[in-house]
């Protein structure tokens, strides 16, 4: 099993910045347009090999479980250094040939859907319970019953333990990455801890396989995980997700973004996720990190969208009418009207975006839908509605406001009055299965790794049933450029759906939000990246580094 | 008095279970789904994933079953179920939380009794001059102020400028103080109109006029005799912002990030975690109930012919 180094791992990434030091923002616009340098280190530093002491990093909400089936935003932000998984992609769309091994030393396929694992000897949890095949069995099953992991679900037939280091899964589901994900998503934990522990126990104080595990936790508020010293595996066998560099790891909760700016500023917390609505603070405008901060950024898999109600119940099963929306609205300008500055973020090309793998970068200098105010008023005129015409925009108050009144300014110019119906996340996502409710919704998609995955969430007959897509489409030959391009991962059979769905316009991307974090200067960077998250126990540090814990 | 307090808390009884159905049925119709919440964040949301989330839930049970299991789990043996946010039980969450709210809750309550109380009664004492009127404009601009706002100025002030206080968090006594006159600040000034307008009555009467003419100094006619009768009022006021507090000052929890009911509440709403929201719910009914107890047990304490007219009325009972 080939093993990649860090840079060779920053070299096949989709995308990141290593560039902390001089912050400069990511523009990656493909998978091979990529930081092929190492980490820089600005004049007069030097970039550490030891273990530094501590770390405090800001979650971005109150709600967190540490568990190992635990969901949310913040708990996928650490659960990769609590639990280790099988193997894992260090990049979107890694095949099983090149995954890095964690437990699992190898992965074999023995015959269509039938996949051999041989684990590493000697695997324990930080309670000191040995991890066998049975254990991973059970973390598979567990898993698959109570539907944390859509690859479980999706993908997993049965898996079957032959002794303690060896077991076979096989797939029901062979799709280009299945076996990938059934590697790389699910947690693995002792059967015999987790069936003795109380709920609590589960989520407060877990039997880690990770590098990590749990020292401390006042819920709603913070956690710290420190470093096991007799984590499992070999430090030489180990990969980027499971080193230790940083000893202690305290999270702290703060909630609201201002108050996040007032920690940095007051030397209250090492590193922290921001927004535009704040980076004005942090940032310079030639996108640099102001003096005594570092600027880290990174695409993650996630872009905003606009979807259109393409059920009899909207105007817009009116192919005219959503080209004439298409290209009435300026997505440089929506990014940043969603307080998305320029070097933060990324203006679509696709329903999707660089971080899939499969991306076409030669998409990113071809027209799409660049705003044209007379060819918008055309598709308009002949989609038989007159000015006046009134359409609902469905729309989560739990993203950026701005994004639906830039919409509604835009569409005004071509004559259309867009209804803005902000709701609360919750209520958003009832609404969104009633046709009735709703002609557009600003909706924030993902993928996994390839794509399609991303197209098929939001496509795929065989996920939606007979509402045909998630927006009501029934189009067979949708279905069947979808299908091909999810089987082959061919560059013609993608580019075939990208222009399909250009032409049906049936969706369109928006814009990407880079994920970006501000750091104290002597933090190059956050190591690598993991499932979008940053590797916080990767981060490059300087010699001159004290964390605020310590100062 | 044992009688007068146990027939109380018999009645809270009903008064709960009237909560815990009415909180229930709500939760249960509101728009959202936990399930898909909780699986908000992976990429693609099948169906098998939402059925299998909703059973481990116990969501896939009928309404009446699930009531039914919640009120006997919640009455009989104080279980609110397990969070679907934290999978942990709502009542470790809540046992979590309670000293931190207290704390902040009792901070809040004391600095609004230590400031409200002297300057009310100052302003009744100097009633129409330019103290009076000093006072009372200070307080109608500390009601007048929103929370949030001036939590912000504080923090700008205090935390980024000076550097002297945290600006979130808890840990300190230190993290407690911005939150605290943050919190205190408009019940300051509700207590001190309160007692204003109290005293003024009471100052005017003549059990204090008679106090004077025995030669007693004014500071013992004010305080030794005015005021204890005109504390019945402002007493319900600060068992009320008392009471209120204890189920969480979530604006003031929000903004600093403290992990207390208010901002526990806040977060299971929008997390749609009925198990959660039904405990907080609860537990806010259970406090100021209690506290509403206490504040009537207070006014017989303070005020002697409220405790016997109470004997009085025993009396008249046993009587007939």
């Amino acid at each position: 099993m080939k093993m990649l180094t860090r840079k060779q791992f920053l070299k096949g990434m989709a995308a990141t910045t290593a560039m902390g030091a001089l912050g400069i923002g990511a523009e990656v616009s493909s998978i091979t347009a990529l930081a092929e340098s190492d980490v820089t280190v600005p004049d007069g530093k030097t970039i550490t090999t030891d273990q530094v002491a501590n770390l405090k990093i800001v979650l971005p909400q109150a709600s967190f479980d540490l568990g190992p089936f635990g969901s949310g935003r913040v708990t996928a932000m650490v659960q990769y250094m609590l639990y280790q998984t099988l193997m894992t992609c260090p990049v979107p769309g890694t095949a099983l040939e090149d995954m890095l091994p964690r437990m699992a030393k190898s992965c074999t396929m023995t015959e269509d859907g039938v996949y051999e694992i041989e684990l590493y000897e000697n695997i324990y949890d930080s309670q000191g319970n040995p991890i066998t095949a049975s254990d991973i069995v059970f973390s598979l099953e567990y898993g698959q019953s109570i539907g944390s992991f859509t690859c479980l679900t999706s993908y997993l037939d049965s898996a079957v333990a032959e002794d303690d280091t060896h077991l076979t899964i096989n797939v029901k589901n062979e799709v280009m990455g299945a076996i990938e994900q059934l590697l790389d998503y699910p947690h693995i934990i002792s059967q015999t801890w987790f069936e003795a522990a109380t709920e609590e126990e589960r989520s407060n104080n877990p039997a880690t396989t990770g590098p990590y595990y749990v020292d401390s936790v006042v819920s709603g508020s913070s956690f710290v995980l420190k470093a096991n010293e007799d984590f499992w595996q070999a430090e030489e066998d180990r990969i980027y997700v499971d080193n230790q560099n940083v000893a202690t790891m305290e999270f702290t909760v703060i909630s609201e973004m201002a108050m996040v700016a007032v920690a940095l500023e007051n030397g209250e917390v090492d590193l922290a996720e921001i927004d535009g609505t704040i980076s004005e603070y942090f940032v310079n405008d030639d996108g640099t990190a102001m003096d005594g901060y570092s600027l880290i950024t990174y695409m993650v898999n996630k872009f905003n969208c606009l979807e259109f109600n393409c059920s009899e119940d909207s105007p817009l099963n009116n192919q005219n009418l959503r080209l004439a929306i298409a290209y009435a609205l300026d997505n440089e300008q929506l990014m940043l009207a969603a307080d998305v500055a320029l070097g933060m973020g990324t203006p679509c090309h696709d329903y999707g975006n660089a971080a899939g793998a499969g991306y076409n970068s030669a998409w990113d200098d071809e027209d799409y839908y660049d705003r044209d105010l007379d060819k918008a008023k055309e598709y308009f005129a002949a989609s038989g509605y007159e000015e006046g015409l009134q359409l609902h925009l469905l729309f989560a108050i739990s993203t950026a406001q701005n994004l639906s009144v830039a919409i509604q300014a835009e569409l005004a110019e071509i004559g259309i009055d867009v209804i803005i119906d902000a709701v609360e996340q919750a209520t958003y996502e009832s609404m969104e299965t009633d046709s009735t409710q709703w002609d557009m919704r600003t909706r924030l998609s993902s993928m996994t790794d390839y794509l399609t995955s991303g197209w098929a969430a939001r496509f795929d007959e065989d996920v939606w049933g007979e509402d045909g897509t998630a927006n009501w489409v029934h189009d067979d030959e949708l279905q069947d450029l979808l299908h091909e391009a999810m089987q082959t991962q061919t560059a013609e059979a993608i580019d075939a759906f990208h222009y399909y769905l250009m032409e049906k316009c049936y969706s369109i991307g928006l814009y990407t939000a880079n994920k970006c974090y501000i750091g104290q200067g002597d933090i190059l960077s956050v190591g690598g990246i993991y499932q979008c998250n940053p590797v916080f126990n990767d981060c490059d540090f300087t010699t001159d580094y004290v964390s605020c814990i310590d100062a | 008095m044992l009688r007068y307090v146990l027939k109380r808390l018999l009645m809270m009884i009903p008064i709960l279970l009237a909560v815990a159905i009415l909180i229930f049925t709500l939760m249960n119709f509101v728009p959202g789904d936990p399930a898909r919440i909780a699986l908000s964040q992976n990429a693609v949301i099948t169906e098998a994933d939402l059925a299998a989330k909703r059973a481990e839930f116990g969501l896939d049970q009928p309404f009446f079953t699930r009531l039914i299991s919640f009120l006997e789990g919640a009455f009989f043996h104080l279980d609110f179920g397990v969070s679907y946010t934290y999978s942990t039980p709502v009542t470790s969450l809540l046992a979590t939380r309670f000293p931190i709210t207290l704390m902040l809750a009792f901070l809040c309550t004391l600095t609004m009794v230590v400031l409200g109380i002297p300057a009310g009664v100052s302003a009744a004492v100097h009633a129409g001059k330019a103290g009076d009127r000093i006072s009372m404009f200070i307080t109608l601009l500390f009601n007048s102020m929103p929370n949030f706002w001036l939590g912000l100025m504080l923090v700008l002030f205090f935390s980024l400028e000076l550097k002297l206080l945290p600006s979130t968090g808890i840990g300190s006594p230190a993290h407690f103080v911005l939150p605290v006159i943050c919190g205190s600040l408009s019940g300051v000034a509700s207590i001190a109109r309160q007692t204003r307008a109290s005293m003024l009555e009471v100052i005017r009467s003549d059990f204090v006029t008679t106090a004077r003419s025995k030669g007693i100094s004014e500071r013992k006619a004010i305080y030794g005799h005015a005021l204890p009768n005109a504390l019945i009022p402002v007493i319900t006021v600060c068992g009320q912002q008392f009471g209120h507090m204890l189920g969480g000052i979530s604006v003031i929890e929000m903004l600093f990030s403290i992990p207390g009911i208010g901002s526990f509440l806040i977060t299971s709403i929008n997390q749609r975690d009925y198990p959660s929201v039904q405990g907080c719910v609860i537990y806010i009914a259970v406090t100021f109930s209690l506290m509403m107890l206490i504040t009537d047990l207070i006014y017989a304490f303070v005020d002697p012919r409220i405790k016997s007219n109470y004997f009085v009325q025993r009396k008249k009972k046993e009587k007939t």
